[in-house]
């Protein structure tokens, strides 16, 4: 008895503490337009160099395992209430940082914007010689540290020479999506050169992989070069990775904080643009997301010191995994996937994984594998486990699906029209499934929340009318005749009305009866937070659970100038 | 998108942050919740003090190019190289020694290979090497071996199929041994093999030997009429011939195909008290492989030996056939049953737990016989099952760990290379 007493106690405190409550929905203080982690610096952040094979040893296996053994994170997960991101604001969106400038999801780019992407001064001069001046021994594919005749540094990568346009044109497409996105990402530059403007930095000299420095000599170029795809006319088509500009600091962590920044106050594993990556990495299958494929940059210009966190290489995006076509359960399994393996190894083998037996047949060469008919979004995974990517809630996935939605199929033809395929079939292959993905992407995670949004709050004549717009239909998911909505108007968790039919229609109004309650509300108000009210609105959608959102208002004594100050969703 | 307000401020029209004061650094938990974790930290406290032992070498190694200068080392990439040998078996004990390999001393494809161990229970073998399977990349090969070898507690449980594990006893011997063989690669899959070879063996009773036994001598459980060969030096000439088909699809872990081995060899010699020794061995080892689905395969494997002495000769007891260990029906001891002749039958159900990762479930049947083609019956087979985990490569590298079960006994195997 004393037992069952004490695990109701320490069931409910848990339940209280981790499941329940939480901050307001809603925030009536006034914007501060400013970023808050640019502040500058007083001293720089030291370089991380963690280890990359304990990184995939740990990601791979302990981390698994701590994960496994964090009881009130799986009492969260049990029940459906993961923390929900730090630094959403109360519509669920995220102000510019330095981790993520809001671009295409806010106002839409441009076809040529989205297809210059980072791009700011046109690539290297390829009129003039490049100077190597350093060898590149990070990655899978050889690279150059080249300087052109602007004094402009940049790192050449190459295709295998087996797979032409393979590793560049996944690499160009990515920059400009993740680009579009509002990801900081390097300025990426198709080139294609001559290899005798190549020249070799005096004294040049390169690290074996046997860590002995060794002379770069021409031989040594002619034996790089040998192993990279050539054009028809012995021309070489590349990547040309601008230097970013600052202080490289190291890659950056998806979990923690990195200490020694003060700017750096949320757990990544709490933003929401590290946990909605995982949307994005879904769309082009960027299963290569390990901190390694990151860098933290100290930027000290006249916006400040601070650093600014990139992602780069996206050579594994797409179809392609570097130096050779994906295999087919990349972005279906981790690099080691213990718990398929467990399955695998308990069912006997009876249990087939959706990846078994794909095959890259149909694909145009240049793109690798790459496809969307066994995609399934929630089935995806990358190389290695991810923090961020495990704490990601439906309310980070609906951010992230939201601005992916705004992705036409122009928009991604324009970024796709970035990696310059020589085939027009891998430009339309490409175009085709990364289409499809979306399509997929925005059906399940639409599916998790209710996906009303856009509203409009206004004052029309004696009443104030409520308009919102329905992703579900308005992205193509499904069809607006199976769609109905209802309504209902309260206060906190209190309903003053009850809930009102609206059918397909997109607006409902406050009527002079409600707003003569709210009036009242309002009169015996004892601070602001108590002229707060909500509008409920539940949708039925063809064969899906009921979800509702709440969209809360604030009404000044007048009734006059009603503004919404935040959004809640049912998850 | 986002949030659009008639006739209200900026804040709205932006979607900006209206929290976005600076906040003071957050953490992933409260102190609530911290206490509520307490049971979970203590629970990972293990598996991260495991993690941080883990980390430490693999950071080493990463950090000091300890593997890259090690291979610098011991290994000359182009031509071979100085390799450690190093191991541990129930029967030798731990073992130690180095091995020396030169590809290519006389031309592409002619090597020089020189290796000698040692082991805490004194088993110990040197031996050259000097040819090459492949000579100047041509179809023929020829390899010359010459060497020595010492043993001190080789099993024995006695001769035919009824024979106890109670039984158990040992034996040791040392032996010198010379061979030259021929290689014809006839096409890819495809190749013969001819033998010439010659050995002494000098065995001794268990009890001689200076470690200390756990088993009985051999002389003291079993008649001198079972253990010929055991008294006295043994000379033995042999000649061979052998033909090994393989049409696996990829032999780490083959889902089509096969292997076929046959080999005849005629062994002739005497012993020192001039008894002559002369017999004919014959041994078929068929294995093939079938494709379920997806790399789920079933294997079966059919082994077969026969000797056949000569009229009025005599074949020494460690000579004969021998069934029981990793290769030769799993779940019993090593050379657990000993006869003239052998049939072991083995099917294995493969799986892929992951890329080049798979489980496997088997059953191997075998037993000895004193005359298979008189005696054959499928009766009294000795069953073992079991299963394991395998880690294989395309080129048909593999590590492999199994538990199998038999009648006497439960054996746990780690081996390089599949048990087929």
């Amino acid at each position: 008895m004393k037992r069952s007493l004490l695990s109701a106690i320490l069931l409910t405190a848990l339940a209280a503490v981790v499941g329940c409550g939480g901050p307001r929905p809603w925030n009536l203080n006034e914007p501060d337009v400013h970023p808050t982690d640019q502040d500058t610096l007083e001293k720089a952040p030291k370089e991380r160099d963690p280890s990359l094979y304990w990184d995939a040893v740990n990601q791979s296996s302990f981390y698994l395992v701590e994960r496994s053994l964090d009881l009130p994170r799986q009492y969260r997960k049990l029940t459906g209430q993961l923390k929900e991101a730090y630094n959403a604001d109360c519509f669920g969106e995220i102000p510019d940082c330095s981790w993520f400038t809001n671009r295409h999801g806010r106002s839409r780019l441009t076809a040529a914007e989205l297809t210059r992407g980072p791009r700011t001064i046109g690539g290297p001069d390829t009129s003039e010689t490049w100077t190597i001046t350093r060898a590149k021994t990070e990655g899978v594919t050889p690279g150059f540290f080249v300087k052109d005749a602007r004094g402009e540094t940049f790192v050449l990568k190459f295709d295998p020479i087996a797979h032409p346009e393979l590793a560049t044109g996944a690499e160009m497409v990515s920059t400009s999506i993740f680009h579009a996105i509002g990801y900081n990402v390097p300025e990426n530059y198709l080139v294609i050169f001559d290899p005798s403007i190549l020249t070799i930095k005096d004294g040049l000299q390169f690290k074996t992989r046997r860590g002995e420095q060794e002379p770069f000599t021409p031989e040594v170029l002619a034996r790089v070069l040998g192993k990279v795809a050539r054009r028809p006319d012995g021309r070489i088509r590349a990547i040309a990775s601008r230097l970013l500009p600052g202080k490289p600091l190291g890659p950056f962590s998806y979990h923690g904080l990195r200490k020694d920044d003060p700017n750096d106050l949320i757990p990544h594993q709490h933003r929401r643009e590290l946990r909605g990556l995982k949307i994005f990495a879904e769309f082009t299958n960027h299963f290569d997301t390990k901190d390694h494929n990151s860098l933290d940059i100290l930027v000290d210009d006249s916006t400040g010191r601070y650093v600014r966190h990139y992602l780069i290489d996206f050579g594994s995006t797409l179809g392609s995994d570097g130096d050779e076509p994906k295999a087919v359960y990349k972005g279906y399994a981790y690099v080691f996937d213990l718990e398929q393996a467990l399955v695998s190894l308990g069912t006997l083998g009876l249990r087939q994984w959706s990846w078994e037996g794909a095959k890259p047949d149909g694909i145009p060469a240049s793109v690798g594998y790459f496809e969307s008919d066994i995609f399934d979004p929630p089935g995806w995974k990358p190389l290695q486990a991810n923090q961020a990517f495990d704490d990601m809630t439906h309310n980070d996935a609906f951010w992230a699906a939201r601005i992916l939605a705004q992705f036409s199929e122009d928009d991604i033809r324009a970024c796709v029209a970035a990696g310059e395929y020589s085939d027009p079939a891998a430009s339309e292959y490409l175009v085709r499934t990364l289409r499809e993905r979306q399509q997929k992407i925005l059906g399940y995670y639409y599916s998790k929340v209710n996906p009303l949004d856009d509203f409009r709050l206004s004052r029309t004549g004696e009443n104030l009318t409520l308009t919102f717009a329905d992703r579900w239909v308005d992205d193509g998911v499904g069809p607006a005749d199976r769609v109905t909505h209802r309504a209902r108007i309260g206060q906190g968790k209190g309903s003053w009305t009850e809930w009102r039919d609206l059918g397909r229609e997109r607006k409902i109004t406050i009527d002079s009866e409600v707003l003569s309650q709210i009036s009242d509300a309002i009169k015996s108000a004892r601070s602001d937070y108590d002229q707060v009210f909500n509008i409920q609105i539940e949708s039925h959608r063809d064969g899906a659970p009921p979800r509702w959102v709440r969209v809360y208002f604030y009404l000044d004594d007048a009734l006059e100038s009603p503004r919404i100050v935040g959004i809640e969703r049912e998850t | 998108m986002g949030i659009a307000l008639d006739g209200v401020p900026a804040c709205a029209e932006t979607g900006r942050d209206t929290t976005a004061v600076r906040p003071p650094r957050r953490t992933d938990r409260n102190a609530i919740e911290y206490v509520l974790a307490l049971p979970s930290i203590a629970l990972k406290i293990p598996v991260r003090v495991t993690a941080t032992l883990v980390s430490a070498p693999i950071i080493i190694v990463e950090r000091n190019t300890l593997l890259p200068t090690l291979e610098r080392w011991f290994s000359f990439v182009d031509f071979g190289g100085l390799q450690p040998i190093a191991g541990y078996g129930s029967t030798p004990g731990l073992e130690g020694g180095l091995s020396y390999h030169h590809r290519h001393v006389f031309g592409r494809g002619i090597g020089l290979g020189v290796q000698g161990s040692y082991s805490t229970n004194l088993y110990r073998q040197g031996s050259v090497r000097f040819g090459g399977k492949q000579w100047l990349d041509s179809r023929y090969g020829f390899m010359a071996e010459f060497g020595w070898q010492g043993a001190t507690r080789e099993r024995f449980y006695g001769i035919g199929a009824s024979s106890s594990i109670d039984n158990e006893s040992n034996y040791g011997f040392e032996g010198r041994f010379g061979s030259a063989t021929g290689f014809w690669h006839v096409r890819p899959g495809l190749e013969a093999t001819v033998k010439a070879g010659l050995r002494r063996i000098d065995p001794e009773d268990g009890r001689l030997r200076r470690i200390e036994y756990q088993l009985d001598s051999i002389s003291l459980l079993y008649p001198d009429d079972d253990l010929f060969g055991l008294f006295e030096t043994v000379d033995l000439y042999e000649f061979g011939f052998e033909v090994r088909h393989d049409w696996r699809d990829r032999p780490g872990s083959p889902l089509r195909g096969g292997t076929e081995l046959i080999a005849v060899s005629y062994v002739t010699g005497s012993s020192q008290d001039d008894t002559d020794i002369g017999y004919w061995r014959a041994k078929a080892d068929l294995s093939h492989y079938l494709n379920l689905y997806r790399g789920r395969a079933i294997g079966v494997r059919t082994l077969a030996e026969v000797t056949e002495p000569d009229d009025g000769t005599r074949v020494p007891f460690y000579e004969l056939s021998r069934l029981g260990g990793g290769s030769r029906l799993r779940g019993y001891r090593s050379d657990r049953f000993t006869d003239r002749d052998l049939a072991l039958f083995t099917i294995e159900y493969r799986w892929p737990l992951w890329q080049r990762m798979d489980a496997f479930l088997f059953t191997d049947q075998g037993r000895v016989f004193a005359n298979l083609e008189k005696d054959f019956e499928f009766s009294n087979f000795r069953s073992s099952y079991g299963g394991g985990l395998r880690v294989w490569n395309t080129s048909g590298g593999t590590v492999e760990f199994s538990i199998a079960q038999g009648a006497e006994t439960t054996r746990f195997y780690f081996d390089f290379g599949a048990a087929f």
